[in-house]
């Protein structure tokens, strides 16, 4: 079971179309590190996790990831919002939008449509928390990636909320495998 | 690195600390942000905020009463959050759920004072009880200052 609240995680407020940005930031909606694979990848695991413990890290820190889909899917759809046919076309997002009008598509930043192959999933939960710990770098890296290529503060400000995330989220999957290393779950 | 960390560490991820795990002491004083900086910076635990290149986060700044109202009610779900998952890892730490409780109480108060003059936010809201129907009401989220 899920419930909405009308509301972001964290404000966004972006004045200033920029086309070449959403076509970058898109990938953490729908690329390989993005925060739709983070999200199913947490909660498709937790079912495995060995203890409640686990069984409750994974189903927040899943829920949170939905929630930042939608802060990502809001950041693209403000940088998208008012563009002419011929902004799209310079930008090169003609493409899209022959295919897919004014709508988002869950896709990486080359294009690539989200796939299931994103996440993993072995059975084994130091392995799934292995995997886990390196999405979240992942997920740092890229944030930090799109925050040298942006440059108005309105978009800098969320993704940089979004980077110091991932660095709890890394930090709270350790401490779950740290403690399974040693009680020798596994 | 850890929770209780006294000082915000400035270098990269410092290493696991051996025999820490899996316990641990549920005694000693959390070292929180307050919810407004917290929220701001993007965690509420003093050790584990890491910015990048001392990127000075932006604290936003409600210029009208429904974004202040708004604001309280997102940096204490986001603090009510962070001490969920914490609790998820260490159950035992009567001290972080009492810090939990409060912000609990915080979080349902400003909720129901936003939804008593704007709109519903969720399900539960009060003032989903007449025409025209609350939650058709107002922008939704993605669509910028509310």
């Amino acid at each position: 079971m899920w419930r909405y609240e009308k509301r972001l995680q964290y404000p966004i407020n972006i004045k200033k179309k920029d086309l070449w940005m959403a076509r970058t930031i898109i990938t953490q909606y729908g690329g390989p590190d993005g925060e739709l694979s983070a999200s199913l990848r947490y909660l498709n695991q937790r079912y495995s996790m060995p203890d409640d413990n686990g069984k409750a890290l994974l189903t927040d820190i899943g829920t949170e990831e939905l929630a930042h889909m939608e802060m990502v899917a809001t950041m693209v759809h403000q940088l998208m919002k008012g563009a002419t046919i011929e902004e799209l076309r310079e930008a090169g997002m003609d493409r899209h939008f022959a295919q897919r009008g004014n709508d988002l598509f869950l896709t990486d930043a080359f294009g690539n449509p989200w796939t299931a192959a994103y996440i993993g999933a072995v059975g084994d939960p130091v392995a799934d928390l292995s995997e886990n710990m390196a999405a979240e770098q992942k997920a740092r890296a890229v944030y930090e990636n799109l925050i040298e290529l942006a440059t108005d503060p309105a978009i800098i400000d969320p993704l940089v909320w979004l980077r110091e995330r991932e660095v709890v989220h890394f930090e709270m999957f350790r401490q779950l495998y740290d403690r399974y290393k040693n009680l020798n779950l596994i | 690195m850890n929770y209780r960390d006294k000082s915000i560490p400035t270098g990269p991820y410092s290493k696991p600390k051996p025999g820490m795990m899996p316990q641990m002491p549920a005694t000693g004083t959390l070292n929180l942000f307050p919810p407004d900086e917290g929220f701001a910076r993007g965690t509420i635990f003093r050790g584990l905020y890491e910015p990048y290149k001392k990127q000075t986060p932006i604290r936003p700044v409600p210029t009208t009463e429904r974004e202040r109202m708004l604001h309280d009610v997102n940096k204490y779900y986001f603090a009510l959050h962070e001490m969920r998952m914490y609790l998820d890892n260490f159950p035992d730490d009567q001290e972080a759920i009492n810090v939990f409780t409060n912000f609990q109480r915080n979080y349902i108060k400003a909720k129901r004072e936003y939804e008593k003059r704007y709109d519903a936010l969720d399900i539960e809201a009060a003032n989903l009880d007449t025409a025209p129907w609350n939650w058709t009401v107002g922008k939704w989220p993605w669509e910028g200052v509310m």
